[in-house]
């Protein structure tokens, strides 16, 4: 469940941010991916959200700098939903 | 979306169009801050209806507006709507010619009359966006605009500021969108109200209506009722409704 999760929201980094999975790693820093903006952070908290049927906090949100940081924080709501 | 026990904010409702609006929409069902400068009228509001809060703001003033949306979300904890129909209008051409010869469009009067209907749409929206956005309210921001968006001669400033709301209404619509926020402009033809009245004379106001196809002017009613009808429909959105009895086709 949880690596299906990962690799689903890595889908969704991409496709939001339009770059290969190769491209990216969890250091990958959202501000320094060319194709990121203000907008697209955005279509990504719209996505993930959806996808996982999760509601972001603030602070989840303004906490997801990199990739790796996004992961951090899906996987915890993911696990707090399954307890 | 049903408009019973929502938070609706509606600027410059104190008078006018935007006075019938606050009371049907308190018919429907609504919590209704009036936000206005009219504190006589803001006054007479509080005292007479249950359900509405009244504010005295200046939506001019950037900060005063921020203080005052902060004041009204403590309070109601979700804003679910905002109709942003406060304004004032004003004529003057670029450049016109004078008895005492030729006279500029006063850049004082440009100045006021895009802080007054474009800025503070501006001032008040970012910061119930805002709010919408933090409490993933999927609500609706409606835009009054007027039919001088297209450029109405004779209207420099308010036409430019009306175009601007236009813009506003679409880039809104399509920017918070994507979280379920929807954004709607209204655009009122010309409506029996007392500035109507007071603005135009009876004989310019005859000419008018002989243009209109349905050859009389809209009432208060009329545009309450196309607003409160964006509301409630879900799919409208970055559309600006002309309700106009037919003028601008």
């Amino acid at each position: 469940m949880v690596d299906a999760g990962v690799v689903r929201l890595i889908e969704i980094i991409c496709s939001v941010l339009n770059v290969s999975v190769e491209s990216i790693d969890d250091l990958s820093m959202l501000k320094d991916i060319d194709t990121w903006d203000s907008l697209r952070h955005m279509e990504l908290i719209v996505s993930i959200e959806s996808e996982f049927n999760i509601e972001l906090t603030y602070e989840d949100i303004v906490n997801m700098k990199s990739v790796g940081d996004i992961k951090k924080t899906i996987l915890k709501s993911i696990k707090q939903d399954e307890l | 979306m049903d408009i019973t026990g929502k938070n609706i904010i509606v600027t410059g409702g104190a008078n006018g169009i935007g006075y019938r609006l606050v009371l049907d929409l308190l018919q429907e069902g609504a919590n209704v801050c009036v936000i206005d400068i009219d504190q006589a009228r803001l006054a007479d509001l509080a005292s007479q209806r249950d359900r509405v809060i009244t504010v005295d703001c200046d939506l001019t003033h950037a900060l005063e507006v921020e203080a005052c949306i902060e004041s009204i979300f403590s309070k109601w904890q979700c804003i679910d709507i905002l109709v942003n129909n406060a304004g004032v209008l004003h004529s003057s051409p670029l450049v016109s010619f004078s008895p005492d010869g030729i006279k500029k469009h006063l850049l004082g009067d440009w100045d006021k009359i895009i802080s007054a209907n474009l800025s503070s749409v501006f001032y008040i929206t970012v910061c119930v966006a805002e709010k919408m956005l933090l409490k993933r309210t999927r609500g609706v921001i409606v835009n009054i605009s007027s039919i001088s968006a297209n450029g109405n001669a004779g209207q420099t400033a308010y036409s430019a500021a009306k175009a601007g709301v236009n813009a506003l209404t679409a880039t809104w619509s399509k920017e918070l969108g994507m979280f379920g926020i929807r954004t709607v402009g209204i655009s009122p033809g010309f409506i029996n109200t007392e500035s109507t009245h007071k603005i135009l004379r009876e004989s310019a106001i005859k000419t008018i209506t002989d243009k209109v196809p349905l050859r009389k002017l809209g009432e208060v009613h009329d545009i309450s009722s196309g607003i409160i009808s964006v509301i409630k429909n879900d799919f409208i959105n970055g559309k600006v409704i002309e309700i106009d009895g037919g003028l601008t086709i």
